[in-house]
């Protein structure tokens, strides 16, 4: 019924190409869908109006601070929370409408781990295999493999309440993926777990990704969403303030790439020209700092600029603009009520 | 079934979690173990101690009794399995990962229940059964075998109740310090429905107790519609804290009202009617003290064309059935005294003291005995009572006690023709004077109370349990202030001046009296 990707599937990056599609799904290119999504509780604007789009094959990291309305976003799209105004399809299923579908399609990494500490980890997801209507020897098959597969096989009978906050999270991953759904809402999926784990996990999702599921990760950790995201969704108070690429948003927000020379000698500012779409930034004896719109065509006028004036450079490198930075600048301005 | 196995999924996982604890295993087996085998030895002391004195009529009845007892204390203990059911998860983190799967509402509540009501249910009869295994070792008779199928029905179906009504709190509360306080509103009153029990049983008057087993089973029933109706998984996320929000309670309880009737309530500060007085192009109003007393009637009048009447609208197809009940009630009592009166026949000396017994009572009302302040302070409580026993039990008490109170009716009429009086002729000058406004008003009450249940249990869209009570209650509040409480005045005032007049005046000379 549902795009299965078979846990050989899974586990080999390779889709099962002999998934059956739900027919909606072939027509509809995308896996979540939602336009002017809101979430009012009593007074209290939690979501305001959001719209994305997500396609199958594609992660969109949501980023925003506490309280910015992620959560309760991701709650909205998993049917669990019924939106004030506005619509939301996930896997081709109307959130309100058709919302234990919508449930069978998803698997949900909660911000809490939700783990019962008096079942196995082996209980646990035999448990959750049940309940989304499994059968035996599928669900037994599947428990043994995640757990093997999260370096847990060991650990399986175990009961959870002694696991460590990484096993923990691990288990509670496993739990998400025990359907094998075609879209995964991760919220927090690398918080608590140590380096080795947390690479782990990124690497599961990118393997998720190139198996064409749609991953929305509600995430804090920057450098994961820069690592992982085709898209990122800036929140604020509920309302989207930035969508797009890393590229596009670094272009949105802070403007043309800016690119530094370190020089092998001194020089007199006075005998550099820049041209056009371009701008000095910073200047300093042996290096200079300098904004381009198009630095194809007018980095290498600059270079022979200097060449001419006999001075031998060192290097060129485009300074990096991280996430980080394009984030703190976005809640900046938004603070100031600038975006 | 295939819908149900979800549920059992759910309902599986909870009692292998609660089995796996001992704080829940451990008072649960010193309950089902001890408790039988000291209530064995109370029950041995006790038959032998009152044996002692004749009374083996009160021993022999007292065994059943304490199986009712040694049943009772197991689901006292292992009501928190209920009790947590939700909230517990929540508290613990573990609820969103089995809301975000795609078990259904109902399926969830079930396989709750299900849980909640096994356990309780196996302790309580496990524990029966060593009670019962201890009464055979002491050597003494067991009940008749249909004592012991009547109390362990009475048992099945108040821990189907107890249950249900944990579950509902479960889901409304937001910590299980909360649910935990809450279930004393559980307990409380089953301990006092096991007391009324135990009168029953030692009474020798086994009917009723059937007729509580089938009362109790309407009202779990009753308490799992509206727990399945009012369970949203968004509110197990949404609510963090509990909070007496008295200014929501209040506005929730104004809202019923319309603006007309928000504004009957500035009568006091007398403040301008501006809608009346828009509808009626009243600009120029009179400012004189009559104006005033004008505006207020007008405002009162108002008051009771468009909101009590919007009221009454909605609550009439409840009347008619209250109405009806009410009839059927008389009837049943007059037929079932009258059957039983026409089957005994009197003395002289028998006949001559009713006589007697009729006529003081008639005296009585002519004098002092009978004050306008007794009669209406004596209906009021009746009608608190009617409202009170209603809030907690969805109306059915109190359609009990409006029952109860129509049936007499009907049983007083009918002992009259033995002794030679109209029934038809007492009911018109007697009852009907002041039965007329007191009836009404004991109609409406509880057609009222018994509208609220049906709302409890009945989806409305958007609305808690809590918004649909408040709105009911004002409902009530409405009916009270403008009908009930206005009518049981005049009532009272009848038939403590006028009432006893026109009796005597009817039916006086058979008993000698003057008007």
């Amino acid at each position: 019924m549902l795009p299965y990707f078979g846990v050989t599937g899974l586990l080999n990056n390779q889709p099962n190409l002999k998934q059956e599609s739900h027919p909606d799904l072939i027509h509809d290119p995308y896996m979540i869908e939602c336009e002017d999504l809101s979430k009012n509780f009593d007074s209290f604007k939690a979501v305001d109006g959001i719209s994305l789009r997500v396609k199958p094959g594609e992660i969109l990291a949501l980023l925003g601070q506490n309280g910015a309305g992620k959560t309760t976003t991701v709650r909205m799209l998993n049917s669990v929370l019924t939106p004030t105004r506005g619509w939301a399809r996930v896997a081709g299923f109307d959130t309100v409408n058709d919302p234990v579908n919508v449930r069978s399609s998803v698997g949900v990494l909660t911000e809490m781990h939700g783990l019962y500490g008096r079942m196995t980890g082996f209980e646990y997801l035999e448990f959750f295999g049940k309940v989304y209507n499994l059968d035996k020897t599928r669900r037994e098959q599947r428990s043994r493999e995640l757990l093997e597969y999260f370096g847990m096989a060991s650990d399986g009978f175990r009961r959870t309440g002694e696991y460590s906050k990484g096993m923990r999270q691990k288990i509670s991953l496993a739990r998400a993926l025990i359907h094998d759904p075609p879209v995964l809402l991760l919220d927090e999926p690398t918080s608590a777990m140590d380096p080795e784990s947390a690479q782990l996990v990124r690497q599961e999702i990118g393997r998720l990704r190139s198996s064409q599921r749609s991953i929305i990760i509600c995430t804090h950790n920057l450098l994961e969403a820069e690592l992982l995201a085709d898209q990122i969704a800036i929140m604020f108070h509920g309302r989207i303030l930035l969508k797009g690429s890393l590229e596009e948003l670094r272009d949105q927000l802070l403007g043309s790439p800016v690119y530094e020379i370190s020089l092998a000698g001194t020089f007199r500012l006075e005998d550099l020209k820049f041209p056009p779409g371009s701008s000095l930034q910073e200047f300093h004896e042996k290096s200079f700092r300098y904004q381009v719109s198009d630095p194809a065509s007018i980095n290498p006028i600059i270079l022979q600029q200097l060449f001419n004036l006999g001075i031998p450079v060192i290097s060129v490198q485009e300074i990096p603009r991280s996430l980080e930075k394009i984030y703190l600048e976005a809640m900046r301005l938004a603070g100031q009520g600038l975006l | 079934m295939k819908w149900l196995k979800p549920a059992w999924v759910v309902a599986q996982r909870e009692l292998i979690d609660h089995l796996r604890d001992w704080r829940i295993l451990a008072p649960m087996i010193i309950l089902t173990l001890v408790f039988p085998y000291l209530m064995t030895l109370a029950a041995k002391v006790s038959i032998q101690y009152i044996n002692k004195y004749g009374g083996n009529l009160i021993a022999s009845r007292m065994l059943p009794f304490l199986i009712l007892v040694v049943g009772y204390f197991p689901v006292t203990i292992s009501l928190v399995v209920a009790l947590e059911a939700f909230v517990g998860e929540k508290e613990r983190g573990t609820i969103e990962p089995l809301l975000a799967s795609p078990l259904s509402d109902e399926q969830l509540y079930l396989g709750k229940l299900i849980a909640g009501t096994l356990v309780p249910i196996t302790v309580s009869f496990t524990g029966i059964g060593f009670y019962m295994a201890g009464l055979a070792w002491q050597g003494i008779a067991w009940p008749e075998a249909s004592f012991i199928f009547q109390t362990l029905a009475l048992t099945a179906v108040q821990t189907l109740l107890m249950v249900s009504a944990a579950i509902v709190i479960s889901t409304q509360s937001t910590t299980v310090r909360a649910a935990n306080l809450l279930a004393s509103f559980i307990i409380i009153p089953v301990a006092a429905l096991i007391q009324g029990e135990s009168i029953m049983m030692f009474w020798g008057n086994s009917d009723i107790l059937w007729l509580a087993v089938l009362g109790v089973s309407i009202m779990s029933l009753l308490t799992i519609r509206l727990g399945i109706i009012h369970f949203k998984r968004e509110n197990l996320l949404g609510r963090e804290i509990d909070v007496l929000n008295w200014s929501w309670v209040w506005q929730t309880f104004r809202r019923t009202y319309s603006s007309e009737t928000r504004q009957f309530f500035s009568l006091w500060s007398f403040q301008p009617l501006k809608n009346v007085e828009q509808e009626n192009g009243d600009q120029n109003k009179d400012r004189s003290p009559g104006g005033t007393v004008r505006e207020g009637l007008n405002r009162i009048l108002h008051w009771y064309r468009v909101d009590l009447m919007d009221t009454l609208q909605r609550l009439a197809p409840t009347i008619w059935v209250v109405l009806v009940i009410g009839i059927m009630a008389v009837l049943a009592g007059y037929i079932f005294v009258q059957t039983r009166v026409n089957q005994t026949v009197l003395t002289d000396a028998q006949f001559n003291q009713t006589i007697n017994s009729i006529r003081g009572i008639m005296q009585n009302s002519l004098g002092s005995g009978i004050t306008t302040k007794m009669i209406f302070w004596h209906n009021l409580q009746a009608e608190l009572i009617i409202l009170l026993l209603g809030v907690f039990t969805f109306g059915i008490l109190s359609i009990v006690v409006f029952i109860g109170n129509f049936a007499l009716i009907g049983g007083i009429l009918g002992v009259l023709p033995a002794v030679g009086l109209s029934p038809w002729l007492v009911f018109i000058s007697g009852i009907l004077p002041h039965g007329i406004f007191e009836m009404t008003s004991i109609i409406l009450l509880s057609a009222a109370m018994l509208h609220l249940g049906l709302r409890l249990v009945t989806p409305e869209k958007g609305r808690s349990i809590g918004e649909t009570l408040i709105m009911s209650l004002a409902d009530v509040t409405k009916l009270l202030i403008g009908i009930c409480i206005p009518f049981l005045i005049l009532a009272a005032v009848i038939e403590a001046n006028i009432t006893p007049r026109l009796l005597i005046t009817a039916v006086g000379h058979y008993f000698n009296l003057q008007p």
